[in-house]
């Protein structure tokens, strides 16, 4: 029962805090979490958008600095190689003519030998005239490489890696245009080598401080990286993963490539862009997301306990003051601080419970006035007081007057009515037993002697109190109905005491009574008793002071005739009403 | 309460996948920018094996991928290295073309390279074509006497293999291990071919001539032109190559052809089993041995052309390196130099 009630409790107390916690969750973590995974979102896509736009921007402004100075270089290039001047002094070996071609070569390249080293070769691939230094005595294969392509390519720059071909230290690129006589015949060859030192001077200043950019020929090689480019390795990678048909952008490296054609040149500019929002970054905002829920998990747990607890106790108490007031203690009371719907319903089960206990106390005193009016009134229609004194009266004169049979029959009438009149409602046992004899010596008159009756009582019985009059009606039924029709009839009284009962069975040997009486008389339907008024008045007075577990019970004998049993606690003399 | 609890629990898994997946599909997406779309064609690839030196292959390839618009990609390394990488991979995911290495080298693998026939063969020296057609030769290297000349004087000069192991220059001749230059061990196979000649046997030549080393040995060719050049060594055993292009940089050195014969082991160029660009391989092998390249070695390379019609000095006192022989004596030599110096 206890085991059951704490289960109960539990329960309660566990349903309370389940729904409340997923209303919690479902109100604070979902969209703590939905909102931090859009927000990491929104912020990764922003950043990387961001970036792209300005790894794209450098690239356009690098591809715009470059398409520039290839435009200045073509310029040049096509003012020199159509200067008549130069194209007679190229062989020439007087120094006055050279003078003049160094003079036009240099007004010519004004505010470009920064950015390259101009060479005038012969058609041979012999250098002529150098604006740059340490280039002045090399000679070029004119069926290999730039010059073989400048030859091939009219009247145009062309532009080539200087990969595998280092005529001077750290040179990255060079250009060259082929210069025509009259009679279209290659007469020699302007040369532009354009080395790293050129590039960064190029780009110094035009592009950020630490910007990875590379320049690469139509084959993804590597024409001039910058600083940060090269440490990367940005040119190698790049190929690499085109050669082998891969995606250049791979999640590990935490590198995003942006590639650009610079115009029709054939070459390309690539940046490698490192990854703002890194993978490390993207786990530490999960940690902390994770965190955030963690916290907020826990946070909705501890005020789900608080306010689970704080809606069950009073529905527990209530629940337990319930269980105690059907159990019959309406005296149980709750106190009620709280002022909310709970305070209400307590306030009210207090209300119900005084209610009834008022109402429970009414119904008990109102049962017990009417049961003392009841016996009263039966022992007020047996008490006719007067009638005493004149039965007394009468003995005496029947004794004077030698009839002794109306003196027995006023003696035998005069201990009945001393007995009924008495104010006392109980009586010994023996006192009973007198009163019913002398009941039995009237009626043995009146009979003619029919019937005999015989009492067996045990001694220590004899003085226990019982209610008065409750054998003498039994004993009247037994010689008014049971014998009427006998010649000798035989009345027995015996009186026994069993594990604290007290046992007093009148039985006669007369004609007995009919299964319906009998019915009738144990099933105590006192509606129907109306004749019987003697078994209804004792019946109903030992009920009335021993208990519903008491009273009286007929059955037909075997060998004839009734027994009438009453049953009565055998309680210590002198019990009190 | 059972069945509405399981359906907030799916539901709850339902907003955390949800929630999942939009930071999921937030990740940035590579970037068309990328460059994939100037990414090559597979027609349009070669994969070039080579033991050439970076200043060899590099202006070669570049010309090569100018003229043909291919992409080349270079896996370079040691002539044994790649050798034994292709034996490794047998004609799975290998390259297209082994461009490089001593032809009797490349004559050990011949089981993993594809048959040639080359349209210019008839230009090509016939002593240095293999008649299987699984290589074609690419360049010659011969061998060569380097001296110091600040420190020996011209008249004294060794110009024959016989007077290296006449103990006159004992402990003062740098050479490299034959075991891991390849230059070397050419030059030891020619010693032994030219003095076999002149009765000596092949264990007698080699005992001699560590032992005129004196324990001084270089672990590799360069190593013998810094040791010449910077006077540890008087005088140093070394290829035509590189003796001229320390000399072009300003080594005050001189180089002396030995007048009993030196060799002239050519490099090969050979198809890889099972390549998968076999076109491009043969564009290559052609150009390998076009009049240009093959001029560019002779002018720009210091290297001897393979080619019988491109003008160049002739190599003095030449004799033919005998392939066969060589192959027969080379691990019984290498066995002995291992004996000898005890590496």
């Amino acid at each position: 029962m206890m085991q059951k009630r704490m289960m109960m409790k539990k329960k309660i107390k566990w349903t309370f805090k389940k729904e409340l916690l997923i209303c919690f969750i479902v109100l604070s973590v979902i969209p703590l979490i939905i909102s931090n995974c859009f927000l990491i979102g929104i912020f990764q896509t922003a950043i990387t958008q961001k970036e792209q736009k300005r790894a794209g921007g450098q690239l356009e402004a690098m591809e715009a600095l470059l398409l520039e100075k290839f435009e200045a270089f073509d310029l040049a290039a096509e003012r020199i190689c159509g200067n008549q001047q130069v194209k007679e002094g190229i062989t020439a070996e007087n120094r006055w003519e050279q003078n003049r071609v160094y003079n036009l070569l240099y007004q010519e390249t004004e505010g470009l030998r920064e950015y390259a080293d101009f060479r005038i070769c012969d058609a041979g691939g012999v250098t002529r005239y150098a604006t740059g230094s340490g280039t002045y005595d090399v000679t070029m294969p004119d069926y290999w490489g730039i010059l073989k392509q400048a030859g091939t390519n009219i009247d145009q720059l062309v532009l080539r890696d200087a990969v595998g071909y280092q005529i001077a230290d750290g040179l990255s690129m060079q250009a060259a245009r082929a210069i025509y006589n009259e009679e279209d015949e290659c007469i020699g060859y302007l040369v532009l080598d354009v080395t790293e030192e050129h590039f960064d001077t190029l780009c110094a200043g035009s592009v950020e401080e630490g910007t990875g950019f590379c320049l690469l020929d139509s084959f993804f090689e590597e024409i001039y990286s910058t600083k940060g480019a090269k440490t990367g390795g940005i040119a190698g990678t790049l190929r690499e993963r085109l050669l082998s048909g891969e995606a250049p952008d791979r999640e590990a490296d935490s590198v995003y490539y942006e590639v650009r054609a610079v115009g029709d040149t054939g070459l390309y500019l690539a940046i490698g862009r490192t990854m703002v929002f890194t993978e490390e970054i993207l786990a530490q905002m999960l940690f902390i997301l994770v965190i955030m829920t963690g916290i907020s998990l826990l946070l909705c747990l501890v005020v789900a306990q608080i306010l689970s607890s704080r809606l069950s106790e009073p529905v527990r108490m209530l629940s337990e003051a319930m269980r105690l007031a059907q159990n019959g203690n309406l005296d149980v009371r709750l106190h009620a601080k709280r002022k909310d719907e709970l305070g209400i319903l307590t306030g009210n089960f207090n209300q119900m419970a005084g209610k009834l206990k008022r109402y429970m106390e009414l119904q008990v005193r109102q049962q017990k006035e009417i049961n003392d009016a009841n016996i009263a009134m039966m022992q007020a229609q047996l008490n006719p007081h007067f009638l005493y004194n004149t039965l007394d009266t009468m003995k005496w004169i029947a004794k004077a007057n030698h009839v002794d049979e109306l003196a027995v029959l006023a003696s035998g009438l005069a201990t009945i009515f001393r007995t009924s009149i008495s104010e006392e409602k109980w009586i010994t046992l023996s006192e009973e037993l007198r009163l019913v004899e002398g009941y039995v010596e009237i009626q043995r008159i009146r009979f003619h002697d029919r019937f005999e009756l015989d009492i067996e009582v045990p001694l220590e019985l004899e003085d226990c109190l019982i209610p008065k009059l409750v054998v003498q009606p039994i004993v009247e039924n037994a010689v008014i109905h049971g014998l009427a029709e006998c010649e000798h009839g035989h009345i027995f009284i015996n009186i026994y005491e069993k594990g604290r009962v007290m046992y007093i069975e009148v039985s006669d040997d007369g004609c007995g009574m009919d299964e319906e009486m009998i019915g009738l008389l144990n099933g105590r339907n006192k509606e129907k008793l109306r004749g019987h008024l003697g078994f209804r008045n004792v019946d109903t007075i030992l009920r009335l002071y021993y208990g519903e577990q008491y009273g009286l019970s007929v059955e037909n004998q075997q060998t004839g005739g009734t027994k009438v049993v009453l049953k009565l606690p055998h309680e210590a003399p002198g019990m009190d009403d | 309460m059972e069945k509405r609890g399981r359906y907030t629990g799916s539901l709850l898994l339902l907003f955390l996948l949800f929630a999942m997946t939009a930071v999921a599909s937030h990740s940035p997406q590579p970037g068309e920018a990328g460059g994939q779309q100037y990414a090559p064609d597979e027609e349009q690839i070669l994969i070039v094996y080579t033991a050439h030196k970076k200043e060899i292959y590099e202006p070669v390839i570049k010309e090569f991928e100018e003229r043909t618009g291919i992409w080349v990609q270079v896996v370079d390394g040691g002539t044994n290295e790649i050798l034994g990488r292709i034996a490794k991979e047998d004609g799975m995911d290998s390259g297209d073309v082994m461009f490089g290495g001593g032809v009797d080298n490349l004559s050990a693998y011949n089981d993993y390279f594809e048959t040639y026939e080359c349209r210019q063969s008839e230009v090509l020296r016939s002593d240095y074509y293999d008649p299987d057609g699984k290589w074609i030769s690419f360049s010659s290297l011969p061998i060569v006497f380097i001296y110091n000349n600040k420190l020996v004087y011209s008249a004294g000069v060794p110009t024959s293999w016989e007077e290296l192991l006449d103990g006159n220059w004992k402990g003062k001749i740098s050479c490299a291990a034959p075991d891991t230059s390849g230059s070397s061990c050419t030059a030891l196979l020619t010693m032994i071919q030219v003095l076999e000649g002149e009765g000596l046997t092949q264990d007698e030549v080699i005992t001699s001539f560590v032992d005129n080393l004196d324990g001084n040995i270089a672990p590799d060719s360069v190593r013998v032109l810094e040791e010449v050049a910077s006077g540890t060594r008087m005088i140093g055993i070394t290829n035509e190559e590189s003796a001229r292009k320390q000399m072009q940089k300003g080594a005050d050195l001189s180089m002396v052809y030995p007048v009993e014969g030196t060799s002239a082991l050519p490099d090969g160029t050979a198809i890889i089993k099972n390549c998968p660009h076999r076109e491009n391989a043969e564009l290559f092998m052609e150009f390998t041995v076009s009049e240009e390249t093959q001029r560019f070695l002779v002018e720009q390379c210091n290297r001897r052309s393979v080619r019988t019609d491109i003008t160049q000095e002739a190599i003095p006192n030449e004799i033919h390196y005998d392939l066969e022989r060589a192959a027969e004596s080379r691990s019984e030599m290498l066995e002995k130099w291992a004996a000898l110096t005890g590496t």
